[in-house]
Order: C-alpha cells, then structure tokens, then sequence
C-alpha cells in the first residue's frame, strides 16, 4: 500500500515534499471556492513529480462557473503529461467523470471520490439503534446493509468500469471494508482516506459563517488553520474543518489487517486535520507504515520483498 | 409555465393541494411492515400509508390533470436492497404514477435496466449544479434535474442555460444547512421525543424562540434536524478552549417568496414546496399561496405579487422573523451569520 499525503494550500507542500509519503494529492475536494489557481496547481505537480513522488489532483463537487475552471486544469494538467505518466484526477462530481471518460484528457484517469460514494455507516447517531427497533430479524439483514457501500451493486461497478474509472476513494468506515472486497476484485484501486469519516458538508459553510468571513470569492480560508471540536450528546464528538464535517476513528492494527487482505493500495492522510494537528506527520506515517507490514515469517519475507523493490527502483530512477 | 409542485402524505393533504393549485404532487409510500426503514429519503411518517392509498392519490389527481411523481429517492443502493425497490417500484407504477424521483445511480441503473416507460427525474441527492452532470444523468435516462436547494440564483440560472433537461428549484420549506447527497447527520426520527429537544439550551434560536409555534400554515420547522442542534464548541488545539453552546451548524433557509420573479426568469420549470412529512394546512396554504404568487408573476401584475408578500408577512409574524434573518433559499452561502 502507498502512503499519500492530502494538501489544500501551497503552504503545506514542503512538509508533504519532506515526509516519507509515496504520493502527495493536491486540491480541494470539499470547497468549490478553493480550487488552487493553475500557478499553484503546475508548482505542486512539477515539486511532486521531481521529487519522485505521484501526483494526484483532487476536485470537489462543482457549480457550472467552477466546472469551466476545473476543465481549464485539466487541460493543463494533460498537456504536462505523456501516456507513460499518467495523474489520476479524484472526481467528486459527476460533471468531472463526464468530462474525463471522453478522449479529451487522455494522460488523466478517473478515481471515483468519496463524495460519489453512500456508505450508511457513516451515520451519525448509527443506523444500528434505528434498525433494533424494526425487530431482529430486519436489525440482522439491516447490518448487512449498512456495513456495505453502493459499491455493493454490480450493475454499479459495471458503469464505474464503461467510464473508465481507474479507483475509488474511501473513508475511514471499517465495518464496511470487508464488503469492498468485491469492489476491488473487479479491478477497481481502493484508497483509503485514514482516520476520518465525512458526516456531513454544506455550500453555507459553517466555519466561515461563525468567523464572519461574508463573501465565498473573499473568504480569507481560516480553515487552513483552525478546525473546531464539535459536541453534543445525540451525535457525539465531531471536528469541523472548513466546510466539512468528519468523525475520527482511531485505526487499529487490526483494520490494517483487512485492508491488506481486500487489497487496499493507497492510504491518504489529510494534512490539515485533527489527526495531523497534534501529531508529526512522519511519526503518523511511520506508524502506519509499521502497520501495513504483516508480522510473522511472511512478514520478514514481505519486508525483504518490499526493500529489494525499492532499491530496484531506486537503481532505475 | 412554471409548475408548484407540492408534497403530501396522506390522501387527505392530496385533496387539499390539488384544490388549492398543485401542478404536480409529489410523495412516496411505507414499506409494508417496517416502521422505520423507507426507500423514500424520508422518515415513514412522511410517506402516504399503504399503496392503496398511492391509487386513490393518483385517481384524484389525474381527474385534476394533476400529474404524481413517486419518490424513491433513497441515497444508497445494494445486491440486498434490490427485491425490495424491485417490489416497491411495481407495487407503485400499478397505480399509474407519472414520474419517478430517483437519488441514486444504483436505483437509476436499476429502473432504467426495468424499462418502466416512464419520466426519470434526478433528485436533489445527486447533487446536480452543472451541465456536464445533467447530460451524463441524462444519458442514463433523466428527463427532469431537481437542483440541489443551495443553489444560487445565478447558479440556477447558469445550470438552465446550459442544460436540455428540465429544472425544477426548492422555493419553500425545511432547506438543508448541508449538501443532501453528502449528509449523514440524521434526524431523529422519534417525534414525541421533540419535548425534549425544545429545551431552550439546546437548539437553535429559529426554534427556540417560538417560530415553529405561531402559523403552522406557512412556516413549520421541526426541531429534530440535527443541524439545529446547539454544539458545545472547542477550538481543536492545545488550549481546547470552550467557545460557548453554539447552533454552529445552523444554515437553514426557508422561503423564496419575494424573489419569484427572479426564480421564474431563470427558466425553470418547477417550483418545488418541501414538507412531505409537514401538516396538511401547512401543504395547502403554501401551495395556495405559491399558486398566487406564481399567477401574479407569470401575468405581470408585480404590484399585486409585492402586495401578497407584504400582506403575507403581516399575517404570519413566523415568516417576518425569518426574512429578518434572512432565512432564505438563493441567497449567498454566507448570508446566514447569526452565531
């Protein structure tokens, strides 16, 4: 599994650059109104690609004025590229699947993002309580339910495939990896967003509304820096970051685990969250590192295995 | 001519809105033998009770050249779900309903691969705000784009410009803090648990201070969306500092009335009432009144409109309060700043 780092702002580029993550993704993929400008959008794609890490860019959901500012992105983005190196385009809005699966961008690859995707379980209070009271038999089918996603329906995964969807993006849900086991045996690439879940996001943003910011194009964008812990006794503790809502799931070694048994490829930290907040983003990534290694006998081979594939790629580099 | 498309539950609220000028109605159905589990978007109280009840409601209406748009709009679909929607959809199209609402790519899959023969329209869940995404649905067999109620007036405009399909626009009622499609916040779905929610410490002010009491007829909000709930709210960093009990995620809008004549020159074709789950008086007087309006607006008599509203405010002290606090759909994201 790769390790990928996720940044809205330039500013955070040189901590992403300077960790031990495989990748960076760059974008925004919850707020319309901080789509990066094409300057930013080429520094961070050049800075990635030369310090030998992927790039990934990543949209949000898009009005019609903000899609025309995507296509101009993408449009750069696939003249900078060849069809050896191809950027994978995380879309969060049907419009930018529409627009990627023609031949219009051909070095750019679709990765269906976590917006596109229902996961019940991402309910906050739980499904579970609502499903006990519609008897045991229901509570037991119900669980079943919502411990899958809508990836969970063939006729589904069939479109992902027709539009050319390379992956998909996930959250932090783990009642409901073992269900996306079937979702990557069709092929599709499974990254995993770590720790948070995505409860909820709104257009009014909630963080600029309390901080008085008045105007979306103005916005000065104190979500970079400031995220609010959010509590109440129905819904628990949630953080407010920008214009979204998470949840955080401490991930347990054991999470892990699964991930590697479905075959997840990619876990994704969000470099401005609670998560990294309190935390150095190389220990965090050291200890999912330590993670993602099974232990025992295939463990030391799996690791003797992983260190000559870096060092033949670092010989080929 | 731009259609009122109003809610029911009931057969009752069906009658009402039909004589009180309803273009379209739109509704969904209980499943048989679950309380809570619906595959309309919606709690099971806000669904009309049996399916026999879904024929009565089309037989009215279709007598009224009143077309019915069945909900079934659930934002998820999987392998499990698929003998239920597949029953559920037969079940209603034997009673002759116009038009589904959809919300999922899995159910539109689903229907399509049926070949029901009739209007798919896209709900607001799948969060359409451009073109690009209103041809791909389209491609899939949508006729008819239900805009997401955080659209602004340009953006709305801008969409119906760039679009073939229909668009239709929320004009009134319950209007998300948050992105439908995205929120997984749920409402509480035990109403006479809603004593205790009104403790006034615990919700916002548009409930608290009585709004919800005065004229059921045209304003009405539930206390139990949990975007109206009051947050202790810390700042996430060493200090954990205490910012006070906030309504943080309050972004409610209500009404649309004194910019119908804007709405109406973007070229949509629907103005779409929300409160499937709302009183009955509540259903009629706003299709009553957005009949009027709409009227008004279409034959040019804007004095006669502006007069309606003011009259209207006047009548509803509920309504005045939330203009006051500029509670209102297409209005910038960040109108709403009372904190």
């Amino acid at each position: 599994m790769k390790l990928s780092v996720y940044i809205e702002d330039v500013g955070q580029l040189s901590t992403a650059l300077g960790s031990r993550c495989d990748g960076i993704r760059f974008g925004s993929e919850f707020c319309e109104w901080k789509l990066p400008s094409l300057e930013a959008l080429e520094r961070v794609f050049r800075a990635t690609v030369e310090c030998g890490k992927s790039f990934t860019y990543v949209t949000p959901r898009l009005s019609e004025a903000k899609l025309r500012e995507v296509e101009l992105h993408l449009a750069k983005l696939n003249q900078w590229l060849d069809s050896r190196n191809k950027v994978r385009v995380v879309a969060n809005d049907l419009g930018i699947v529409a627009l990627l699966r023609s031949n219009t961008f051909p070095n750019l690859c679709v990765q269906w993002g976590r917006q596109l995707t229902s996961i019940p379980d991402r309910a906050r209070p739980s499904f579970g309580a609502m499903l006990s009271r519609e008897g045991k038999l229901a509570s037991v089918v119900g669980r079943k339910v919502f411990e899958s996603t809508d990836l969970n329906y063939l006729p589904t995964r069939r479109l992902l495939h027709g539009l050319n969807v390379t992956g998909i993006d996930i959250d932090w849900v783990p009642t409901c990896f073992p269900a996306l086991k079937s979702a990557i045996s069709q092929g599709l690439e499974l990254a995993v967003h770590t720790h948070l879940v995505l409860v909820t996001l709104t257009r009014k943003c909630h963080t600029a509304r309390f901080l008085g910011e008045q105007t979306p194009d103005g916005c000065t964008r104190p979500c970079y820096n400031r995220v609010f812990c959010l509590q109440q006794p129905a819904l628990g503790r949630l953080y407010l970051m920008g214009n979204v809502v998470m949840d955080k799931i401490e991930p347990s070694p054991q999470d892990f685990r699964i991930l590697r048994k479905i075959g997840a490829t990619e876990l994704v930290v969000f470099a401005n969250s609670p998560v990294v907040h309190g935390n150095d983003l190389d220990n965090l990534l050291d200890s999912y590192g330590k993670w993602m290694v099974p232990r025992g006998l295939s463990g030391l081979s799996f690791r003797l295995v992983s260190g000559v594939k870096r060092l033949f790629a670092r010989t080929l580099s | 001519m731009v259609k009122i498309i109003a809610p029911i539950h009931s057969v009752e609220g069906a009658e009402q809105v039909v004589a009180a000028g309803a273009d379209e109605i739109y509704c969904g159905v209980r499943l048989p033998g679950m309380k809570y589990v619906t595959l309309t978007g919606r709690p099971a109280f806000c669904n009309l009770p049996s399916y026999e009840d879904l024929a009565q409601v089309v037989h009215l209406a279709h007598e009224r050249q009143v077309q019915v748009a069945l909900t079934v709009n659930l934002p998820f679909m999987t392998q499990l779900l698929e003998p239920l929607v597949r029953s559920y959809l037969e079940k209603c199209m034997s009673t002759g309903v116009d038009s589904l609402i959809v919300g999922n790519l899995g159910i539109l899959l689903f229907i399509h691969q049926m070949g029901l023969g009739v209007p798919i329209y896209a709900s607001s869940f799948l969060t359409v705000r451009n073109h690009q995404a209103a041809d791909f649905l389209h491609e899939l067999g949508v006729t008819r784009i239900v805009a997401p109620q955080d659209i602004t007036l340009n953006e709305l405009r801008d969409l119906v410009e760039h679009t073939s399909l229909e668009v239709e626009a929320f004009a009134h009622g319950e209007g998300c803090s948050n992105v439908g499609g995205n929120c997984y916040l749920i409402h509480t779905h035990r109403p006479q648990d809603e004593a205790s929610v009104l403790d006034s410490a615990k919700v916002s002010s548009i409930v608290r201070d009585g709004v919800d009491g005065d004229d059921d007829s045209f304003i009405h909000i539930r206390p139990r969306n949990s975007c109206l709930f009051c947050f202790d709210v810390y700042k996430d960093d060493a200090t954990c500092e205490h910012l006070g009990q906030l309504p943080i995620l309050d972004a409610y809008t209500f009404c649309s009335l004194c910019r119908l004549p804007e709405i109406i020159s973007t070229g949509v074709k629907g103005l779409k009432l929300v409160g499937r789950g709302f009183p009955i008086p509540f259903q009629a007087e706003t299709t009553r009144v957005y009949r009027r309006c709409r009227d008004l607006v279409i034959q040019g008599d804007l004095e006669a409109f502006h007069r309606e509203v003011s009259a209207l405010r006047v009548r509803s002290p509920a309504l005045a309060d939330l203009c006051s606090r500029k509670r209102c759909y297409f209005e910038s994201p960040f109108a709403i700043q009372e904190q």
